[in-house]
């Protein structure tokens, strides 16, 4: 069975911010029929304050207070089950995406600011060392958000495996500071 | 066959058993993994949560320093790199504007598209398998095993075109098969594990993977074969823990699944970095064989 057509509806009663997320990500909202294959397909449902299905049909209404304000998009961890099970293949991956997106360069107080910081953190630390330096994110996340003593034991255990580095080693980081530089530089436009 | 290597952040650290025992394997069946000297993160859960631009420019970049080098083909066993690499390959086909957009950025005109492809996909080929079967010189036959394939690799199957079934996947229960170990079949092959979710919300990981835990258990599994990082250190990490809040015992080790194989082939245990381990894999071996 194919999939339906975008319904019929006149520019001017689809929301503002599904076409921002549309335009940003490539994603129409509108071809979703509230079937919640999604939802029950979606591992994290239980840790989220809004249910991925009913995330969409929020962006849909242009809702965009209270979808930037949710931490359903921050508690997603991109495994793929409501993009795969989709009658309507649309991408719920990528709305997720598009809402972290726009929630950070909007300066939106995540609902879920040790997910975040991790994000922000993990990227500013591969930007220089061009590779991850496991141990120095865990670290700066932990003073960052104040959470010393949370997980020292799993940090320990996996030190004494050798998993951990405890010194960073350098990848290439001329080229991966370049392509962060050029990144920024059209994001600002 | 020879193929360009992309190591990723993961085979450097939490992963380096994997290097080794997939490295290994390939030697004895004849692929040539050629290191790339020139490559940066591919930026992981990371990126595409921040920027979709720098999601796609940091595997791009590396796939752009690959064809350069002189390869069509990379295999990439990073389960999140795979992943990371095939949106990218996928989003830029779809939309020639963007694709011109990031080449702009990476300053590079691919001239073709680099094949990227996982050690599932390569060791699973018919002529692979056959090899395999030819080489075995340990008898594993009664380690009972289940395949554990998470979600990076097979979803969504529109954009990664693993080569296997999305939902219900093979590739690793025929090559596990090939070598002589028993793969059961089970409901959780595919379920998600919580991935980064380790670092900032391990309450989520503890309930998710204890839930692959418990259904490996049900079926009567001794051990789990991954072909993931982010797997790997998930379900073995945390198993005591798990065991005291739901007070149960599972002590299933986890395997990456070129380490079993390099097992069957032959390779003495203290060759591999199974030491790197957290749950113990040495009574599961000594009871086989």
């Amino acid at each position: 069975m194919g999939k339906l057509k975008e319904f019929d509806i006149p520019s001017d009663s689809v929301s503002e911010f599904s076409d921002l997320v549309k335009e940003l990500h490539d994603v129409d909202v509108n071809l979703c029929y509230q079937c919640r294959k999604c939802t029950s397909g979606c591992p994290l449902t239980d840790f989220m304050d809004y249910t991925p299905t009913q995330i969409i049909h929020a962006v849909r209404l242009g809702l965009k207070d209270l979808v930037l304000n949710s931490n359903t998009f921050w508690y997603c961890i991109a495994c793929g089950t409501c993009s795969t099970r989709c009658p309507q293949e649309t991408s719920l991956l990528k709305v997720m995406d598009a809402l972290s997106n726009i929630a950070l360069k909007e300066g939106i107080k995540p609902k879920a600011p040790d997910i975040a910081k991790f994000y922000q953190i993990g990227l500013a630390n591969i930007s220089s060392f061009g590779r991850m330096y496991d141990l120095g994110v865990a670290g700066m996340l932990k003073l960052q958000t104040g959470n010393l003593t949370q997980d020292l034991a799993t940090g320990l255990k996996m030190l004494r495996k050798g998993k951990l580095g405890l010194l960073p080693s350098f990848q290439n980081t001329a080229t991966m500071k370049r392509i962060f530089k050029r990144v920024k530089e059209r994001e600002k436009v | 066959m020879r193929y360009a290597y992309y190591k990723s952040c993961s085979l450097h650290s939490t992963g380096k058993e994997y290097d080794r025992s997939l490295r290994d394997v390939c030697d004895r069946v004849g692929i040539e993994l050629v290191e790339q000297k020139d490559w940066i993160c591919c930026g992981s859960t990371l990126a595409h949560n921040v920027s979709r631009l720098l999601s796609l420019a940091l595997p791009l970049k590396n796939l752009a320093l690959i064809e350069k080098s002189g390869f069509n083909q990379v295999m990439v066993p990073c389960a999140a790199c795979y992943n990371r690499f095939k949106v990218a390959q996928y989003e830029v086909g779809e939309n020639p504007e963007l694709k011109a957009e990031v080449e702009d950025i990476i300053e590079y005109k691919f001239r073709g598209k680099v094949k990227v492809y996982h050690p599932l996909e390569v060791l699973s080929s018919e002529a692979v398998l056959g090899r395999l079967s030819q080489l075995v010189k340990r008898d594993l036959s009664s380690l009972k095993v289940v395949s554990y394939y998470g979600c990076l690799l097979v979803r969504p199957p529109k954009i990664t075109q693993f080569g296997d079934v999305g939902e219900y996947p093979q590739t690793m229960d025929r090559i596990l098969r090939a070598v002589g170990i028993s793969t059961l079949d089970w409901s959780y092959k595919t379920e998600c594990c919580g991935g980064s979710l380790l670092v900032t919300k391990p309450e989520a990981v503890v309930r998710l993977t204890q839930r692959i835990l418990e259904d490996a258990r049900a079926v009567g599994a001794e051990a789990i074969a991954v072909p993931c990082t982010f797997c790997h250190l998930n379900l073995d990490i945390r198993q005591q823990e798990i065991g005291k809040k739901y007070n149960v015992s599972y002590q299933l080790p986890i395997f990456y699944f070129t380490e079993l194989v390099s097992l069957a082939l032959g390779t003495p245990e203290d060759k591999l970095l199974l030491k790197m381990h957290f749950v113990d894999t040495r009574t599961v071996l000594q009871k086989v064989a």
